[in-house]
């Protein structure tokens, strides 16, 4: 088992009153890709803003490449290649002058920067508008430059911060594939993401973050396997909370997963899908709509958090 | 895992210079604002120089200064000196003077009152014996305190005819000498004729000095009734001076200024962009970008300055004297520039603060600092307060290039202000700027 690229251990950071990571601790190793997984405002930006050397942490470490990053800030952030959310890239220069300037950042110079920009421009399918200003460019376009910047430097360590966030499904494709292969490549990847699907798809594992602390934490399969082999039922309407759990209380195989106003998540063996159906239609709850699907990371996700992801 | 091809990444230094060619190569990408931020202080300077009447190759007609003569001895020789004044001429001198005779002070100060002379020359009593005697000879200049530069200039011509008096009364015993017996011989005042003569003497012995004595500031030609048209039309044309040179430093720093604010500007472009977090995230860090900025508008603000001199050298035919010192000033001011609003930038929270605030500080200093309006014209207020400004370094020592001809080491104290200016802001300027960035801000 080779030693994690990167390590962060216990940290935590407050703005006054407010605490936004409260002791999180988790390590990516090579070539492995860990989805960190949470709601706006669940300290996933601040944790990774803490691991780029952005913000200071209040307590704890980050380690990178063996790099502590307070300690050695200049040797862990060599080992980084941050994607942000937004696409931040010098619009007025061209993909090729954007990519040299970050690859000369990072120490790349002469033929090897050349060829590295050459390669990744065909990788990102823009080598035919390398000499383009970026703001002519298709908002795909912008976040696969976007991406391509990240990995110039082969960088040890890969930040992937919502890098699928407004474009075309074909696009998003490409950029998960990229990934794959950076991965494959022996990088270790940390992915922030809102959609769900992707990280089931990309993800060894994930990290469920809420209120600045991980919640769970295991592949998408193990994290699944959460809520047993039933079906997951949605039920909304105008009813108040705990209306349906009276409703559905003590009946064999029905279990709440999570119960709001106007919103309760049950899990549901399969062959007690049809007296549940006979309980709410005696019209005791008034119901606007019922769902019926196979357990997924939304449902793990409302079942830890109580909330959607997108809350 | 590290790609072998990559070398250490740069810090320092190494960072900084990549991260201004990119700044300068994102100004080149997008040239508009610059463009119009150096046009226009070439077209001010156009329309200024020509509303005080140039249009010249060179230059253009400065009118004769106003001098008004007190002459309390009224004799032949404080005639002589006088007229020796009167006789600077447009051809051989940088400026010229327009005497006004008064009968009493009261009458000269009116004169000063209404702007109509710069200063009062004094011609005591018993002049005339007192310089045929051997003796000392005290010149009165007041100077009127509504100007600076002009009764400036009068006292400095005054000071030069005062050394070659003293001069005179040293070594032309002979001229003088013969002057007092012709004098003293005299019933009258001679005519013209005779005061030709005489004045032959005079010019003889005095040619031995020209080559020490400024040649502007005292010339006794021998003249007749025929020349003297031809020297009035001289007088009334004026001497040539460089007034688009003179007008173009204070305005060009003004630009400079609103350049340095756009390059100083980009650092909230940055943070809009995401780019900001990006650098900072890099091996170059937060300290390389943030003083980037200043090294950045400190470069764009010196590549303006130059190419404004070269307009106005192109354009307006002005030269800028010695080289070294033009250098000098065009490094320091830029630095000055940047440090000046970068200070602007550091403290504001939000670009639209800097913004607002920019202009306002940028035009306030301009105009007490004679980017707008020359020193002279400006209340005494003002002029007391011009030298807290960058601008009034910057004008003083291109104008100690151009119109005194000072060489790199005599404009050395200008440029070590300006480069005291540069420093204090870029060390208060990353200061406040850093603690924001620290804040999260």
């Amino acid at each position: 088992m080779p030693d994690p690229t990167l390590i962060v251990n216990n940290l935590r950071k407050s703005y006054g009153s407010l605490t936004a990571v409260d002791g999180i601790s988790f390590a990516v190793a090579p070539g492995e890709i860990v989805g960190l997984l949470g709601p706006n405002g669940a300290g996933k930006t601040t944790t990774i803003s803490m691991i780029c050397g952005l913000t200071h942490p209040g307590e704890g470490s980050v380690t990178v490449a063996g790099h502590e990053v307070r300690a050695e800030p200049v040797a862990a952030k060599s080992h980084i290649g941050l994607v942000p959310q937004e696409v931040a890239l010098y619009e007025e220069l061209s993909a090729s002058a954007n990519l040299r300037f970050w690859g000369g950042l990072h120490g790349l110079s002469g033929r090897a920067l050349r060829a590295r920009v050459e390669e990744l421009l065909e990788r990102v399918d823009l080598a035919g508008r390398a000499k383009e200003p970026v703001e002519r460019f298709s908002g795909g376009m912008k976040r696969r430059l976007n991406l391509a910047i990240g990995l110039i430097s082969r960088p040890a360590l890969l930040l992937l911060d919502e890098p699928t966030v407004g474009i075309d499904p074909q696009a998003r494709i490409a950029i998960l594939g990229i990934v794959r292969e950076e991965a494959r490549a022996g990088q270790a990847v940390l992915y922030t993401t809102h959609y769900l699907e992707e990280a089931e798809q990309l993800c060894d594992r994930i990290l469920i973050v809420d209120h600045g602390k991980i919640h769970a934490e295991g592949s998408p399969e193990a994290l699944v396997a959460m809520l047993g082999e039933g079906k997951v039922v949605t039920i909304r309407g105008p009813f108040e909370r705990g209306e349906i759990d009276a409703l559905v209380a003590a009946r064999d195989g029905v279990g709440i997963v999570s119960s709001q106003p106007g919103r309760v998540l049950l899990s549901v063996d399969q062959g007690a899908v049809a007296t549940l159906f006979d309980l709410l239609s005696r019209g005791e709850v008034t119901i606007d709509d019922i769902s019926v699907r196979e357990p997924d990371l939304q449902s793990v996700f409302i079942k830890l958090t109580g909330r959607e992801l997108r809350d | 895992m590290t790609d072998p091809e990559r070398s250490a990444p740069p810090v320092g230094l190494a960072a900084l210079r990549l991260l201004v060619a990119k700044d300068l190569a994102r100004r080149l990408r997008s040239p508009l604002e610059t463009i119009l931020s150096l046009a226009m202080p070439l077209a001010l300077t156009a329309v200024i120089g020509l509303a005080f009447g140039g249009g010249g190759e060179s230059g253009v007609a400065l009118p004769p200064i106003g001098v008004a003569v007190l002459d309390h001895d009224d004799s032949f020789v404080s005639h002589l000196l006088s007229g020796a004044l009167d006789g600077i001429d447009g051809e051989n001198a940088p400026v010229a003077f327009d005497l006004r005779h008064v009968a009493s002070e009261d009458q000269a100060w009116r004169a000063m009152k209404d702007g109509e002379v710069s200063a009062m020359i004094e011609l005591p009593a018993g002049l005339a014996d007192s310089l045929f005697e051997g003796g000392s000879v005290d010149l009165g200049l007041v100077r009127n305190p509504g100007e600076r530069i002009l009764p400036e200039i009068v006292e400095q011509v005054v000071g030069v005819g005062a050394v070659l008096l003293s001069e005179a009364v040293t070594h032309l015993s002979e001229p003088l000498e013969r002057t007092r017996l012709m004098v003293d011989s005299l019933e009258s005042w001679p005519d013209e004729l005779t005061v030709a003569a005489l004045s032959r003497v005079w010019n003889r012995d005095l040619q031995r000095f020209e080559r020490w004595a400024l040649p502007p500031a005292v010339t006794l030609e021998s003249s007749s009734a025929e020349d003297e048209t031809e020297e009035d039309a001289a007088l009334d044309a004026g001497p040539s001076i460089d007034i688009f040179g003179y007008i173009l430093p204070g305005i060009a720093f003004l630009s400079l200024l609103f350049l340095a604010g756009a390059a100083h500007r980009d650092m909230f472009t940055e943070r809009s962009l995401g780019t900001f977090q990006r650098v900072a995230a890099s091996p170059a860090g937060t300290a390389a970008l943030l003083a980037s900025k200043f090294a950045s508008a400190t470069a764009i603000a010196a590549i303006g300055l130059v190419l404004l001199l070269i307009s106005g050298s192109v354009v307006f035919g002005s030269r800028w004297g010695d080289p070294l010192g033009l250098a000098l000033m065009i490094i320091a001011g830029s630095f000055a520039a940047s440090g000046t609003v970068g200070v602007l930038y550091g403290g504001s929270k939000t670009e639209r603060q800097a913004e607002t605030l920019s202009p306002i500080v940028i035009l306030t200093i301009s105009f007490v600092g004679g980017s707008m309006i020359p020193l002279d014209n400006l209340p005494t207020v003002a002029q007391s307060i011009a030298p807290f400004t960058p601008n009034y370094w910057l004008i003083e020592g291109l104008h100690a290039l151009t119109v005194e001809s000072a060489s790199a080491a005599e404009i050395l104290p200008q440029a070590g202000v300006l480069a005291g200016f540069g420093a204090a802001g870029v060390l208060v300027g990353l200061g406040l700027v850093r603690r924001r960035a620290g804040s999260g801000a």
